[in-house]
């Protein structure tokens, strides 16, 4: 239930108002004045109406935190929330003590968690509008890893002059990992397998290829 | 028991119909199988393309019941 306030100048006034503002007929509405014109003359004193909404529509911040809310109740873990929103995104950032267990080993309890917060929040929906789950700077550190993982295996390659093969990882992991070695003169990246899961492959430019464009990475 | 009322929690979050969501707990000493019925209809919303949704939501059970040392096992019921 939501409950919104108007005034106008007199009650048809305001509720003009109201109608106009959330774009439903006047008759429909489900209204209860608060203040009244008391005196014949009191043209200062505006009327007050609420109206009372049980329909509308939630919005999807509201969606996301009811549902994150609802879920850690349920196992008596405590957490609290930011959410930031934008227009196709909504950023998430959980604050608890237990943010190791919510994180998960490598961050598949987090990625789950993310996936099914996303559906709930857009079911019904016709915009889609991307939940990004986050606790503890997760996403950051994460990414800072990774980088220093491809940093590494591109020198192993240099060093051994054999590819290597990482192991699976989501799409936002696998473009951090081509986003860190695109540059690099010696080595390129490309992901193998199917699905969601992908592996990436830290190869060996050839020599030749120096002059052409690079092949297109494949997959993403 | 706090884990099927979490598992409950979430499935009746997703699907069209939460009254026809029904788990059954089957305890064993190593581990807790969950049996899962839904609507019909809301099967796919329970299991999704190629499995994700039935994945993510094993990983977070499994996640939520980790301190008590035991397996489970989610069966969806057709």
């Amino acid at each position: 239930m939501v409950i919104m306030e108007y005034e106008g100048r007199t009650e048809r006034d305001a509720i003009k108002k109201a109608s106009e503002d959330l774009g439903i007929e006047s008759d429909k509405l489900k209204i209860e004045v608060i203040s009244e014109k008391t005196k014949f003359f009191s043209f200062g004193n505006p009327v007050k109406i609420r109206v009372f909404l049980d329909d509308i529509e939630e919005e999807p911040s509201t969606r996301a935190e009811s549902f994150l809310n609802g879920l850690f109740n349920t196992i008596g873990v405590d957490i609290s929330m930011e959410i930031e929103e934008e227009t196709n995104k909504l950023y998430v950032e959980i604050i608890s003590d237990s943010a190791g267990l919510i994180i998960g080993k490598r961050g598949k309890t987090l990625e789950a968690l993310q996936l099914l917060t996303n559906i709930v929040v857009n079911k019904n929906e016709k915009n889609w509008k991307k939940v990004v789950l986050d606790i503890e700077n997760y996403r950051d550190r994460r990414e800072h890893t990774l980088q220093e993982l491809a940093y590494k295996i591109a020198a192993k390659v240099k060093k051994t002059q054999k590819s290597q093969l990482l192991e699976p990882m989501n799409p936002f992991e696998r473009r951090v990992i081509h986003m860190a070695l695109q540059n690099d003169p010696v080595v390129a990246t490309k992901s193998e397998g199917n699905g969601n899961l992908k592996k990436v492959r830290v190869y060996l430019k050839r020599k030749s290829n120096h002059k052409r464009p690079a092949p297109a990475a494949s997959g993403d | 028991m706090k884990e099927k009322e979490f598992l409950l929690y979430i499935i009746k979050a997703l699907v069209d119909e939460p009254d026809e969501v029904e788990i059954n707990v089957v305890e064993g000493e190593k581990s807790t199988i969950f049996e899962l019925k839904v609507a019909q209809a809301d099967i796919g919303k329970v299991i999704g393309k190629s499995g994700r949704i039935a994945k993510a939501i094993r990983t977070i059970l499994n996640a939520a019941i980790a301190r008590s040392g035991k397996r489970i096992s989610l069966d969806i019921l057709g």
